[in-house]
């Protein structure tokens, strides 16, 4: 691994070269990096290199590029050209309060001259608390008229620290944005490729992030005991959201399952955590995947976000993937990315393995767990 | 699969959440409320409406909630709508509660079915339970209806400071106060009228709720007489229930049917000037104290709007004559900066709490271009269109002013910054027309910024705000508007701190050049150098350029900079003649000096200094230097080269590459920009531009120099296509004067491509 400082303006020059060759100037660098790296080092790489142009990014669990998914690396996605214009904030979460962030951060919205097309990217810290309250925060300063995308930080699964980045700042329990307004369609594409297991449980008791009983009975071994875990797993808390990121649980919603991860379980208490809300009194049932049905969302996000392109092909692809699709995928990872970029039609492809995801395009919900989103701009 | 239909699932979450949250105040549990049924149903608004109030709305910015939609949708259980932004919803409402109370759901895409329908009705069944049960709702509906009242009462009194911060006509602005005062007190007639200000303004009466020649008895009445009198005589407000017993007590005949009167005294300057007073016939009214508070207030309306116009009045007086040309720029006849910030102190001063006022502060794009261009008639006759197309595409009652040079202003009283953002793009759109001047056609564009009055703002800080929201516009690819926000002066700070720390770091001579070496290619020894700036930042350690050039080139710190790199590099070069007497150096210099002939002297003097030849020296100019600036440019550059200075072209290819200016212009080395050189060896269309700048140089008996090579590959490339010198990575990067200097010592060669 490269110095962290040379690594970021390396990423951000290639990225910013790539484009200046095609004639187009950057209006927007987004990056990811690994979490090993030291993120103050990172950003100021990151703040130097960009020399100006509106940064943003995360730290994650894993990096994607057009030449492949990597794991320990940065990658940065240039978006530029007139077509395009765009505006950054960032906000740090002030006393847990997400909601309250969410909609400051999303007031970079209200900066932007609007044209045919506008998007909100989020970049938010997944350990910082239920992240549907981002989204409630953001949906509450744009309201319906402009879509919702992005993801949660990640930190390659350590579940300690995340970082996200702005310009030259690296700042962690914050989230960063980016209002992006395009000339041309945006489009955004939504799958997971989990299917119910059966035998669904009501949610005795929970509050907020946190799972406490299911049918009455504690949650942890509720969860445990349906799914037959290995011992190992039932008292070590890396093994448990090692084995928990392939076994998320849905909750039944109209149309649709809204899928929870599993982060981490509370041996003490017997409870486990998600990150976004599971609320009392609804019902649960746990997921399962495999890599085919991983991959046939793969082809629907892909194709979801291109829908309204008319055949035209997109400029750029920016993917936001559960970290447990990895863990379904496995090695099978390389044919997700050439299916993305299959999709891309050519375009540039950059994202990362998060910890949660956003898409609003429709109802005023949006933050998702191991799922696929893809971000189509044209 | 499920063993419940997701509809019951969802109630019984939504339930729960009631459960869980009743100690929750009524605000919150609404709240709550709309984003759970939201989220159930898949909906992109949900709203509550008390009556016709909009308690609780998702869905919608905070300042685009479209309460008359949602109104109409409340009125029926379904409906089909168009919503701005959304486009095409199903609506459907459901009573949250018996008292008025109604929920809204609309969303894109499917139609609502049965089950989703009863969803909705359950929900809102089950909140109104909520509220209800802890009293919520009954302070939910108090709340609303107080909030109506107050609405109402501010809407009406926004509407008069309105019509008086515009400048309405006297008589339109006491008529509306006269209306207001029969409409918010429920009174029959209302009558006002102001004595003693002289020009007619006698004349000044109204009167609402009296038809036919009531007015002209109105005015035939001293203001002194009667039960109305004595607010005038005594200067407090007056009020009665019983006016016919009140009026005959005071001797004077009481209007027919009048049972309650009160009126309240009018001021200007300290002194009474008019009395309004109200009357209802409703036998055993009673004029409350709150109502009495509101004529309170519609009588200060009434004595701002006297003193306004007595004001402008004044003002105008004293504009005239001498005043106008001091207070007036002579070019386009607009009121100065002086003059505008007295206006904007005025309107700010006068203007009634909430009722905003706008700047908007204009700057043409590139003026300094065209004048330089065309020259400086051609400039006037610019700033002359400019404040004429202002004037055709203001308001009537907005004032436009010039500041300085191309900077202009308008105060827009009584617009928020939003709508001033409308006449903001009204005034681009109208600069953008195209404009010609002595046949010369051109486009103007304008950056504008917008600010909006608040509390405790000074008119001085108003404009600076405005300012700073332009300077934006500027840097954000200017021909925009661009309306202030508090973010933006603490860039503003931001970049002040790093100007000063910029001076600061001049006194203390934290500028120092870096030396790059280029490498003739045959000998394998050092041929020139480049010097470099490098911020020595005492506490942010060595910085490059993109750190602070941009910034100092704005400020024109860069003049300062640049000689102080110039005098260095000389400094040192003097120093290593003895280890390479044919050594030379280049140096970049701003474009900014090629418009002073004060450079030539500085370079004379500085090279006199250290003794060194001027063909020691190289400057380095850019492409669109000499494109852009051509009779004084010519002028400098020619004068320096008579010291022996030559001129190398930076960045050679990526500009205009005009081939005039190679030969107007006394140019001696073309620079090979590294994009190209980065191809070398991979990109055929790369050599084929460097091959044609090698021969065009030669052919012109110019030195090339290739930038940024990077590998070995490169370097023989370039050996054998005939360009012997090159400056880049792989023999060294910009170096300390002091590495240099054990550089130039060693006897080095570039045999392994590394110095």
């Amino acid at each position: 691994m490269s110095a962290p400082f040379e690594a970021a303006q390396e990423a951000v020059q290639s990225a910013s070269a790539s484009l200046r060759a095609a004639g187009v100037e950057p209006v927007l660098f987004v990056a990811y990096a690994a979490s090993t790296y030291d993120p103050e080092l990172l950003a100021e790489g990151f703040g130097l290199a960009a020399a100006g142009v509106p940064l943003i990014g995360c730290s994650t669990a894993g990096e994607i590029a057009t030449g492949g998914a990597d794991d320990g690396g940065v990658v940065v996605f240039a978006l530029g050209g007139d077509g395009f214009a765009v505006e950054v904030s960032c906000q740090e979460v002030n006393d847990g309060d997400l909601r309250s962030a969410g909609s400051e951060v999303a007031g970079c919205v209200e900066q932007l001259a609007r044209r045919e097309s506008t998007v909100l990217l989020l970049l938010s810290d997944g350990l910082a608390g239920d992240q549907q309250e981002v989204v409630r925060g953001a949906y509450d300063r744009v309201g319906a008229e402009v879509p919702l995308v992005g993801g949660c930080a990640g930190d390659g699964l350590r579940m300690e620290r995340t970082t996200q980045f702005f310009g030259s700042v690296a700042l962690t329990n914050a989230i960063v944005a980016a209002a992006i307004t395009s000339d041309g369609p945006i489009g955004i594409g939504v799958s997971h490729g989990w299917r119910s297991t059966g035998g669904s449980m009501t949610v005795t008791k929970s509050s907020g992030v946190v799972v406490e009983t299911l049918d009455d009975e504690p949650a942890l071994d509720t969860y445990l005991n349906r799914l037959d875990a290995p011992a190992e797993v039932r008292v070590d808390a890396a093994a448990f959201t090692d084995f928990a990121a392939t076994r998320p649980i849905g909750l039944i919603r109209r149309n649709r399952d809204e899928i929870r991860f599993v982060a981490k379980a509370d041996f003490e208490n017997r409870t486990f955590t998600c990150f976004a809300e599971v609320p009392q009194g609804g019902s649960v049932s746990i997921m399962e995947g495999d890599a085919e049905s991983v991959l046939g969302a793969t082809d629907a996000a892909c194709s979801g976000a291109v829908e309204t392109f008319q055949g035209s092909p997109p400029k750029g692809f920016m993917v936001f993937d559960c970290i447990a699709r990895k863990g379904v995928l496995g090695e099978g990872i390389q044919r997700e990315i050439s299916q993305i970029a299959d999709g891309a039609d050519g375009a540039a492809v950059a994202g990362f393995y998060s910890y949660g995801e956003f898409a609003r395009t429709s109802g005023s919900s949006g933050f998702h767990n191991q799922t696929l989103v893809v971000l189509a701009l044209g | 699969m499920p063993s419940a239909p997701w509809s019951t699932v969802q109630l019984a979450e939504f339930l729960e959440v009631f459960e869980l949250l009743e100690m929750l105040d009524g605000v919150n549990m609404t709240r709550i409320a709309v984003d759970r049924v939201a989220a159930a149903l898949d909906a992109e608004v949900v709203a509550l409406l008390i009556d016709e109030t909009v308690v609780r709305c998702l869905g919608f910015p905070a300042d685009a909630v479209p309460v008359k939609l949602l109104r109409n949708a409340a009125e029926v259980r379904f409906s089909i709508l168009q919503v701005p932004g959304i486009g095409e919803v199903h609506s459907v409402s459901a009573a949250v509660s018996t008292a008025g109370c109604t929920m809204v759901v609309l969303r894109a895409g499917n139609p609502f079915d049965k089950e989703e329908e009863t969803l909705v009705r359950s929900m809102a069944r089950a909140l109104g339970l909520a509220m209800t049960a802890t009293d919520r709702l009954t302070e939910s509906r108090m709340l609303a209806e107080r909030l109506a009242e107050r609405q109402y009462l501010s809407d009406r009194l926004a509407q008069i400071q309105k019509s008086i911060s515009h400048r309405a006509p006297l008589q339109e602005v006491m008529d509306s106060i006269t209306q207001g005062a029969a409409e918010l007190l429920s009174a029959d007639v209302v009558g006002l009228r102001v004595v003693g200000l002289g020009e007619g303004a006698d004349a000044i009466a109204s009167l609402a709720g009296y038809p036919g020649e009531g007015l002209a008895h109105f005015r035939s009445i001293p203001l002194d007489q009667g039960f109305s009198g004595r607010a005038f005589t005594e200067g407090v407000l007056v009020s009665t229930m019983d006016f016919p017993a009140d009026a005959a007590a005071l001797g004077s005949a009481p209007e027919a049917f009048i049972e309650a009167v009160m009126a309240a005294p009018v001021h200007h300057d300290g002194h009474i000037v008019g009395v309004i007073n109200v009357a209802s016939r409703e036998v055993g009214r009673i004029f409350t104290p709150p109502e009495e508070e509101i004529l309170l207030r519609l009588a200060d309306h009434a004595s701002l709007a006297v003193t306004d116009a007595a004001a402008i009045h004044a003002l105008r007086d004293s504009l005239e004559g001498e005043r106008f040309k001091a207070s007036h720029d002579a070019l386009t006849a607009l009121p100065n900066r002086t003059t505008v910030l007295e206006m904007i102190e005025y309107e700010l001063d006068h203007t009634a709490r909430g009722v905003p006022l706008s700047v908007l502060y204009i700057d043409v794009d590139r003026f300094k271009l065209l004048n330089d261009m065309y020259g400086h008639s051609f400039g006037d006759r610019v700033l002359i269109e400019v404040a004429s197309r202002l004037r055709s595409a203001v308001r009537e009652e907005d004032l436009v002013g010039r500041l300085a040079g191309d900077e202009f202003v308008v105060v827009a009283p009584g617009i928020s910054a939003e709508d001033a953002e409308a006449l903001a793009q009204r005034v681009t759109y109208q600069m953008t027309q195209p404009l010609v001047i002595d046949g010369r056609g051109t486009q103007l564009s304008v950056s504008v910024g917008v600010a909006e009055s608040a509390a405790g703002l000074s008119s001085e800080e108003l404009l600076g705000n405005a300012d700073v929201a332009m300077y934006r516009a500027k840097t954000s690819g200017r021909d925009c508007v661009v309306c202030y926000d508090v973010q933006m002066r603490d860039e503003m700070f931001k970049r002040a701190d790093l100007e000063q720390e910029i001076s600061l770091g001049l006194k203390a001579g934290e500028f120092v050049p870096f030396f790059q070496p280029s490498m003739n290619l045959e000998t394998g020894k050092v041929h020139s150098l480049e010097a470099l700036v490098r911020w020595n930042h005492p506490t942010r350690g060595l910085l490059a350029p993109d750190a602070f050039l941009e910034l100092a080139e704005e400020t024109g710190l860069i003049v300062e900079i640049d000689k102080s790199v110039l005098d260095e590099s000389c400094r040192q070069l003097a120093g290593w003649t003895r280890l390479n007497p044919d050594l030379t150096i280049s140096v970049n210099l701003s474009v900014r000096h090629f418009a002073h002939p004060e450079i030539v002297d500085f370079v004379a003097e500085t090279l006199a200094k250290y003794r060194l030849h001027g063909s020691r020296l190289w400057l380095e100019i850019t492409e669109s230097m000499v494109m852009a600036n051509d009779a004084m440019t010519l002028e400098i550059l020619r004068s320096l080269r008579s010291l022996g200075v030559r001129f190398m072209v930076d960045d050679f290819g990526t500009g205009y590459s005009s081939l005039v200016y190679l030969k107007r212009y006394p140019i001696g080395a073309l620079k090979i920009d590294r994009e190209f050189v980065d191809g070398l060896g991979s990109d055929l269309e790369d050599e084929a531009i460097v091959t044609a700048i090698i021969r065009l140089a030669d052919a012109l008996g110019h030195e090339v120099i290739a930038e940024g090579v990077e590998t070995a590959a490169q370097q023989e490339w370039l050996v054998q296509s005939g360009c012997i010198y090159a400056q880049g990575f792989l023999f060294s990067k910009a170096v300390s004067a002091d590495a240099l200097e054990v550089l130039l010592s060693t006897a080095v060669t570039v045999e392994n491509g590394f110095l």
